[in-house]
């Protein structure tokens, strides 16, 4: 093959990109419900080795320390749900005094995560919904069970990108699930935590304690839990104590994610 | 044109490995860098430059889909096209395991690297430095253990290139 041939076959082939750059561009959404058929079951595929190979790469001290850890969380979590069932009961008579028929009435839409891109860097993901769902910029994502995951951050008619709250570009206004609902800001730590920070010395800030949205932000409703603190940072000569919280799912074992369109009374 | 269809095609099914499988794995997995080891084999082991292609198109998509690390993918994979081409030629001609292994891992470096600075100058500082290395190590890795196996599977491969270039 001759060098003049191959620098044609490079153009040619360049020339070729180009016009798919555009095709991209013009005939976006054609293209994303068609690449989403493929990567829907593709995303599942990996999805469903993620949950099942779970542990496989752990040493066995790792794998027992997150026992043990596990153990005095559930421990913790057991007597937390005997104060919570108290608590609960008490608000269900409120409620029923005041009589609200329901606290929330969210509208949501299901979406299929269909790319990934997570790492240190960034923790984003794709998914098969868009401006056409009535998907908006800043709207809440979470995972069937309840469990806030990130903010629509892009989107397009089909498409939307996520960024989940562990990006270390992504800020949560957030509340402690305390005494005194001490009130914060959660920012992303290196793709897989968060840190809360801005609490001051006299709030109490302790291990195990859970932490959910504050309902400060617009869109975001109070009460979406985004995880639980695992270590707390208080050093007396600054101004405020700091704690990483660690997220209570991850999110290469879900497929399904759920976004809140709007909320109602 | 067909030549251009299967190069399109197979970018496609990268592009579909590489953001909807492998980063569903669990980690260190999510981190091989199959579209750029794919593409910097082909070029440098087996000559075929439009294979470069691939990594500005990547490039692309991951700023279409607001998926890339920083907003200029675009941009960072276009060098990385380029600098494939040139190395290639130019510096890594022979296509021992060695070319091609230095080679990858120059390429791969430099869009890390790009990728680095562009996060710091827009002021990501709580991105700790012991994390973005490790994550890069990682890939620089699995680049490296990818081009092995294709470097492995070459006189298989050759069967299907001219194939291709039969078209």
């Amino acid at each position: 093959m001759t060098a003049a041939r191959t620098r044609q076959r490079f153009l040619v082939t360049g020339v070729a990109v180009l016009v798919l750059f555009i095709l991209l561009l013009l005939g976006r959404g054609a293209i994303e419900r068609a690449l989403a058929v493929i990567q829907r079951p593709v995303v599942r595929l990996g999805t469903w080795i993620s949950l099942h190979s779970a542990g496989l790469l752990s040493s066995e001290e790792s794998l027992r320390q997150k026992i043990q850890r596990l153990e005095e969380q559930r421990v913790a979590w057991a007597l937390d749900q005997v104060e919570w069932q108290r608590l609960n009961n008490e608000h269900t008579q409120l409620l029923e005094q005041l009589e609200y028929v329901q606290r929330h009435h969210f509208q949501t839409v299901t979406a299929a995560i269909i790319a990934r891109a997570l790492g240190s860097r960034q923790s984003t993901f794709l998914i098969d919904r868009g401006s056409e769902d009535n998907v908006t910029i800043g709207a809440p994502v979470m995972t069937g069970a309840g469990l806030f995951l990130g903010k629509i951050s892009a989107m397009s008619p089909r498409t939307s990108t996520v960024t989940l709250l562990t990006d270390p570009t992504m800020t949560t206004a957030a509340s402690l699930v305390n005494e005194t609902r001490t009130i914060g800001v959660t920012q992303g730590l290196n793709g897989s935590l968060m840190t809360i920070k801005f609490i001051p010395h006299d709030q109490p800030l302790e291990v195990n304690n859970l932490v959910t949205t504050s309902g400060l932000e617009e869109q975001v409703p109070s009460g979406l839990v985004l995880g639980v603190v695992n270590a707390v940072r208080s050093e007396k000569n600054e101004p405020f104590q700091e704690a990483i919280v660690e997220p209570l799912t991850d999110i290469r074992h879900v497929d399904l994610v759920t976004i809140i369109i709007g909320q109602g009374l | 044109m067909k030549r251009v269809v299967v190069m399109v095609g197979l970018w496609v099914l990268l592009l579909v490995l590489q953001l909807s499988f492998l980063a569903s794995l669990p980690a260190p997995w999510l981190f091989i860098p199959i579209v750029a080891a794919a593409s910097i084999y082909l070029v440098q082991h087996h000559g075929l430059m439009t294979a470069a292609w691939w990594l500005p198109a990547y490039g692309f998509f991951l700023d279409l889909f607001h998926i890339g690390t920083v907003p200029w993918e675009t941009v960072i994979y276009s060098i990385a096209g380029v600098f494939t081409v040139l190395l290639a030629r130019r510096i890594f001609s022979n296509r021992s395991l060695y070319g091609i292994a230095a080679c990858g891992i120059l390429i791969l470096g430099t869009i890390l690297l790009l990728e680095a600075i562009a996060q710091f100058w827009q002021a990501r500082a709580d991105i700790l430095l012991s994390d973005l290395l490790w994550d890069d190590l990682w890939q620089l890795l699995f680049l490296i253990i990818t081009l092995i196996i294709l470097f492995m599977v070459a006189p298989r491969l050759r069967n299907w290139i001219r194939l291709y270039e039969r078209l």
